[in-house]
């Protein structure tokens, strides 16, 4: 079936990072045909015009199945990583490679259903979000790996006054110019959504039940204990972290303190100068307060600049437009459309 | 113009190649040309101004191109004449009224060819068509082969009108007709591109206007690889065609901004239109394209104009020791 889109329909990508999906891929390349062919016999405003599989130098078959796929439809591209760059990566560089109004990325393992994008775009019409994840419902992986990752982005939304961690999820829905933007400036150690939220504090989410199909069969998940400890480690080091600044105020608080002590010792020894009967622990205790003061707030100051210089090496812009005049279309459309 | 006359190495065959434009793609396919052909260039005079004389200056390329023909002939070899026409007078932003002087000069060029293909009967006569991709499909996405044109601008419709006009030639002129995206690269003459003029101001420490958003999608195609196609188009023969060339990789203008910046180690200062007259996207269908033309990835494509670039303007680096 040939679809093609016309010039004013609103377009929307899809970028799957494949690592080790050979069960999967036809299979979810399936179901995004569907939605694929069912918006457009709906006659929706938007139409889903492409997916990007990216081949993060897959242990399995995935490529030859991935090739055999961008053969097989003209609307899918494949494309191949030379070496095992890990799903951020190659998300961004999948991102890079699509053209759409918008921009979904999905896991290769079925867990995210290609039914539900309408229903994040739905969200992102209404409230004119930019960016809007699934939000997780119920139980994906062992008991222990979700509470783990909850509680961890739960501490990064604290420790980064990054309020929009704990949606952080690889099914997400991007505005298109935003996800390309994000990857471009993503350098090696970038975690993808935090370069995401320098470009728009716009972010929605849409809470949906998720099972990770390879989990219910071979109870492992795609990522090793390794991998997942390397991603948080990213998480972390991506952000401005509040500790940082708390380095500052803590030497401000400890000089300011110093000062004043300073102050009361010599006042007292000027005063009655018996009050400190060993010789020499005033000017000591003065000399060595100043100086842990001062060498905690120049090294929170150091410590400052090189999160500006980490950020600034990580690609954070300074501001960023968003043209977001074709949301119209789509919330009159699911205004019709109905709940 | 440049008249090129030699045998090729691949194939040892002679070719005579009237070369009309020495712009960005022109420039590459002359130097692409240089390295695939035991070949001798002469520079001719082909004048773009309001009162040129066409008429007397295609004569003298006509006669000049005879003459090569002639000494292949007495030496009993048969020649392969190519027209390439990579020339133009102006860009999207240009009024119609201005192409009147490229229309009068495509149509020399065009009679120069019709009048070469009756007077060497027994040579194998190809024109090629340098045409556009971005004027032609201006603001559509995912293009494809099939994708019908429709030009938005002047610029584009002189393209197709172009186009018609090269596939009206008799049928014994084979025609290449090529539909090159927003081609980048480097060369001293002719307009400048996107990266080209990045890198230049980056060195000269000023602001690049960008008639786009950062937003603005387009697919950069390095002019070398055109050249390249265009060169194995020469070299091998192929029956008439045309030919969508592009990369295929949907890019940015910040993915660009952000490349130049990392090659030229230096923030690129950059002002973009508030109401830009050229931001619509543009990007082609991967499995469209010709399987032989060997797009250059888009960080070493921008490195390596960026170098020339530097080159040019800084001179040649001095050597060690």
């Amino acid at each position: 079936m040939t679809i093609e889109p016309t010039s004013t329909v609103i377009t929307v990508s899809v970028v799957v990072p494949v690592y080790s999906g050979e069960r999967y891929i036809e299979k979810l390349i399936g179901e995004i045909e569907a939605v694929r062919n069912a918006w457009a016999a709906s006659g929706r405003p938007f139409f889903l015009s492409e997916v990007v599989l990216v081949d993060d130098c897959a242990r399995d078959g995935s490529p030859e199945i991935i090739d055999r796929l961008a053969a097989k439809h003209a609307w899918v591209t494949a494309l191949h990583l030379g070496r095992n760059s890990g799903q951020h990566a190659a998300t961004a560089a999948g991102i890079l490679y699509t053209s759409g109004d918008w921009v979904v990325t999905l896991d290769e393992d079925l867990q995210h259903p290609p039914s539900r994008i309408v229903d994040l775009l739905r969200t992102a019409a209404e409230r004119s979000s930019d960016i809007v994840y699934a939000n997780a419902q119920g139980r994906i992986h062992s008991a222990f790996r979700d509470f783990a990752s909850r509680s961890y982005k739960r501490l990064i939304c604290w420790l980064a006054n990054s309020p929009h961690a704990v949606h952080f999820n690889s099914f997400r829905l991007m505005r298109g110019p935003v996800a390309r933007a994000a990857s471009s400036v993503c350098s090696y150690d970038t975690y993808f959504d935090v370069a995401l939220s320098w470009f728009t504090g716009r972010v929605g989410s849409v809470e949906m039940t998720l099972t990770d199909e390879r989990f219910q069969h071979s109870k492992s998940s795609g990522y090793s204990l390794l991998r997942l400890l390397s991603h948080a480690r990213k998480l972390l080091f991506s952000n401005q972290l509040k500790v940082l600044r708390l380095g500052t105020g803590i030497g401000i608080a400890i000089v300011a303190a110093s000062a004043l002590l300073a102050a009361w010792v010599l006042l007292a020894k000027l005063i009655n100068p018996s009050v400190f009967p060993i010789q020499g622990w005033t000017s000591l205790m003065l000399t060595t307060m100043f100086l842990g003061g001062l060498i905690l707030l120049m090294l929170g100051i150091v410590l400052e600049y090189m999160s500006v210089l980490i950020l600034r090496a990580h690609g954070r812009p300074l501001y960023f437009v968003i043209d977001r005049s074709s949301d119209a279309v789509l919330r009159g459309h699911f205004a019709d459309a109905g709940p | 113009m440049i008249l090129a006359s030699g045998r090729a190495h691949a194939t040892g065959r002679h070719h005579v190649i009237a070369l009309f434009g020495l712009g960005l793609i022109g420039s590459a396919l002359q130097h692409e040309l240089r390295q695939r052909l035991i070949a001798a260039n002469d520079l001719l005079p082909f004048g773009w101004g309001p009162a040129a004389p066409f008429a007397l200056q295609s004569a003298a390329i006509e006669h000049a191109v005879a003459r090569q023909a002639t000494n292949l002939d007495i030496a009993g070899q048969q020649s392969l004449f190519d027209c390439v026409w990579c020339a133009g007078v102006g860009g999207f932003a240009t009024p119609a009224e201005a192409f009147e002087t490229e229309r009068r000069a495509f149509g020399a060029v065009l009679d120069f060819a019709r009048r070469l293909a009756t007077r060497l009967p027994d040579s194998e006569h190809t024109f090629h068509l340098l045409s556009s991709a971005g004027g032609l499909f201006e603001g559509r996405r995912h293009v494809s082969g099939s994708t019908r044109p429709e030009p938005l601008r002047p610029y584009g419709r002189i393209k197709l009108e172009q186009e018609a006009l090269t596939r009206d030639l008799p049928g014994r002129i084979n025609t290449q007709i090529y539909r090159p995206t927003s081609v980048y690269g480097f060369a001293p003459r002719g307009r400048t591109g996107l990266v080209a003029a990045l890198a230049g101001d980056a060195i000269r420490r000023r602001t690049t206007r960008i008639f786009g958003n950062p937003n603005t999608i387009r697919d950069y195609v390095f002019a070398d690889d055109i050249a390249r196609f265009i060169a194995d188009a020469v070299v091998y023969r192929a029956p008439s065609a045309t030919h969508l060339l592009a990369s295929g990789k949907p890019t940015s203008v910040l993915e660009v901004v952000r490349h130049v910046e990392a090659r030229m180690q230096r923030s690129l200062y950059v002002q973009f239109d508030t109401t830009p007259s050229n931001a619509r996207d543009m990007s082609v269908e991967p499995g469209s394209l010709p399987p032989s033309l060997r797009a250059t990835p888009l960080q070493i494509g921008i490195a390596t104009t960026a170098d020339r670039v530097m080159r040019h303007m800084t001179g040649p680096a001095p050597s060690g020791g």
